[in-house]
C-alpha cells in the first residue's frame, strides 16, 4: 500500500508518542486504511509493553548496595586527601538528595540485609592467598602457647612478643568461652591466634598488622559489609567463613566454620578495649 | 533507592552477566559520584544516572563494534523492511491472561538479550525504562534520528527472534498458515525443546 515505507519510518515514534500532532495525524491516517501497518504498530506495542512490564519486581541484589556502600567510602577516603572537607560533605549531601538516599537505606539494612540469603561469594578461583591463608590457620588448630578465659591476662602473653599491640577481645551477648591463644602468622607477619569456642564451635580471632590487608578496591572473593556502622569484609576459604576488618591500624580477622551470618552475628557483638 | 533497582536491571540487560552488572553498577556510581558537578539539577536525574551507567558500558564492557553489530542485524533499509502479521500477539489485546502476559514478558526479554549492543541499548532505555528520544538520545551520544533508526531495528530483531515475522519484502506475502498467533508461537517453542 501507498505510504507504508513512510508510515514505518515513523511509527516506532508514533507508538512511543514522540511525534508531533500533525506528523502523527499522518501516521494515524495510513494506519485506519492499511492492516499491515497496524500489525507492525500493535507489535512494537506488544514488545514494548512486555519490557515495560519486566521492570516490575526486580531489586538489586543487597549484596550490591553494601558494595557500593564500601566503594563510596574508599571514595570519600580518598577525596578527603585532595578535598576540603566542608566541599566533600556538601557535594555527598547533593548526591544523596538526588539519588533518594542509597547509602542511608544501605546503612538502615546493614549487613543483615546484605547478608541474608546471599551467603559469602568467594569463589574458588578467586581465593585470595590472605583468605586462604586464614583459614588454613584455623582449620590446623595448633596447640594453644597461653590457656585461659580472662582476655586481658591471655592479651598480656603477647606484649613483648609481637610488634604490634594485641588488645583483649571480648565478645558481649553470645556464649563465647576463650580457649587460649598462640603466636601465629597472617602472610608471613607475625600474628595473635586467639581461639575461643562459641555455642561448641571453634572461632579465631587473628591479630595483626593492618598493612597486610588488601586494599580495599582489591578485594576478589570479598564481599564489603558494614558492621556496626564499620566497614568489613567477608568471604569463605576451604569452608571456612573469614571476617576482616580494621581498627587503628590493626586487623582483626575472624574465623569460623559457621555461615557468614552467624560469623557476622558474633563479629557484631566483639569488643575489642 | 529506586534507581539502584533500574541501574541494576539495566546493568544486567547490558552485560547479560550477573557478575558484570554488579561491577558496571559499581563503576557508574562511583562515575556519577565523582561528576556529580556535572548533573544539571531539575532534570531526570534517573535519566543522568542511566546516561552515566551506558557510558561506562560502552567505554569498557563493550564486545562488538558497532560494524559487526550492524551486520549481526543485517543490511538493508531498515524503514523498508517488511514485518509479517505479528498482530494476533493477544495478550496485548486480552491483558487479564497474566499468564500468556508473563510468557510473552520471559520470551521477549529473552530475545532482546540477543539483539546486538548498541541497538539493546537504545531499545532498553527507551522500553524498559521509559526514557524520551531525547533523553536516549544524550546517553548514547547520538542524534535523535539515529535513535529512532536504532530503535526500530532493534523491534525489529526482537519480533524476528520471536518467529513473529519481519522478514524481507519478497516474503511479505501472507498465506493463511503463516498466520502468527501465541497458539502458534507456544507450539514452536514447545517443538523446539521437545
Amino acid at each position: 500500500m501507498e505510504g507504508c515505507d513512510e508510515t514505518r519510518r515513523y511509527v516506532d515514534a508514533w507508538v512511543d508518542g514522540e511525534l508531533d500532532p500533525g506528523a502523527a495525524l499522518m501516521v494515524e491516517t495510513h494506519l485506519a486504511r492499511c492492516e499491515e501497518c497496524r500489525e507492525e504498530a500493535d507489535a512494537i506495542r506488544s514488545i514494548k509493553g512486555a519490557l515495560a512490564a519486566s521492570r516490575e519486581g526486580h531489586a538489586a541484589p543487597g549484596s550490591l548496595r553494601s558494595r557500593l556502600l564500601a566503594a563510596l567510602d574508599e571514595e570519600d577516603q580518598e577525596k578527603a586527601s585532595v578535598e576540603h572537607a566542608t566541599a566533600r560533605r556538601k557535594h555527598a549531601t547533593g548526591f544523596l538528595l538526588a539519588g533518594a538516599a542509597m547509602t542511608t537505606i544501605a546503612l538502615a539494612t546493614g549487613w543483615r540485609g546484605s547478608i541474608n540469603g546471599t551467603g559469602p561469594v568467594a569463589g574458588a578461583a578467586m581465593m585470595p592467598p590472605l583468605l586462604d591463608d586464614i583459614a588454613q590457620r584455623h582449620a590446623r588448630n595448633l596447640p594453644v602457647e597461653v590457656t585461659g578465659s580472662e582476655p586481658t591476662q591471655v592479651a598480656n602473653f603477647f606484649t613483648g612478643r609481637l610488634d604490634i599491640p594485641v588488645r583483649p577481645v571480648h565478645f558481649r551477648g553470645v556464649p563465647a568461652r576463650l580457649v587460649g591463644a598462640r603466636i601465629s602468622n597472617v602472610s608471613d607477619r607475625m600474628a595473635a591466634a586467639l581461639y575461643y569456642e562459641v555455642g561448641g564451635r571453634r572461632v579465631t580471632v587473628f591479630v595483626f598488622d593492618s598493612a597486610v590487608l588488601p586494599r580495599a578496591f582489591d578485594t576478589d572473593g570479598l564481599q564489603p559489609v558494614r558492621v556496626n556502622n564499620q566497614p568489613a569484609y567477608v568471604g569463605n576459604a576451604r569452608g571456612y567463613t573469614v571476617v576482616l576488618s580494621e581498627r587503628r591500624g590493626i586487623a582483626y580477622a575472624v574465623a569460623s566454620d559457621m555461615p557468614a551470618s552467624d560469623t557476622l552475628g558474633i563479629v557484631s557483638q566483639a569488643d575489642i578495649q | 533507592m529506586p534507581h539502584l533497582d533500574a541501574l541494576h536491571r539495566t546493568a544486567l540487560r547490558l552485560t547479560r552477566s550477573g557478575s558484570d552488572a554488579d561491577d558496571l553498577v559499581q563503576d557508574a556510581v562511583l562515575k556519577a559520584y565523582r561528576f556529580f558537578d556535572h548533573y544539571e539539577a531539575g532534570t531526570n536525574f534517573r535519566a543522568w544516572l542511566l546516561k552515566v551507567l551506558t557510558n561506562v558500558f560502552f567505554s569498557k564492557y563493550r564486545r562488538q563494534t558497532l560494524d559487526s553489530q550492524m551486520r549481526a542485524l543485517g543490511e538493508g533499509d531498515p524503514v523498508s523492511d517488511g514485518w509479517m502479521g505479528m498482530a494476533t500477539m493477544a495478550p496485548n489485546r486480552e491483558p487479564e491472561r497474566l499468564a500468556e502476559r508473563a510468557l510473552l514478558e520471559g520470551a521477549v526479554l529473552k530475545a532482546l538479550d540477543e539483539v546486538p549492543e548498541e541497538f539493546r541499548a537504545v531499545l532498553i532505555l527507551a522500553d524498559v525504562e521509559g526514557l524520551t528520544y531525547r533523553e536516549i538520545a544524550d546517553a548514547v551520544g547520538c542524534p535523535i534520528g539515529t535513535v529512532m533508526s536504532r530503535l526500530h531495528r532493534a523491534r525489529r530483531a526482537v519480533a524476528t527472534k520471536l518467529g513473529l515475522g519481519a522478514h524481507g519484502g519478497e516474503q511479505k506475502k501472507k498465506s493463511e498458515g503463516d498466520v502468527l498467533s501465541l497458539d502458534a508461537f507456544r507450539n514452536r517453542k514447545k517443538e523446539a525443546s521437545g
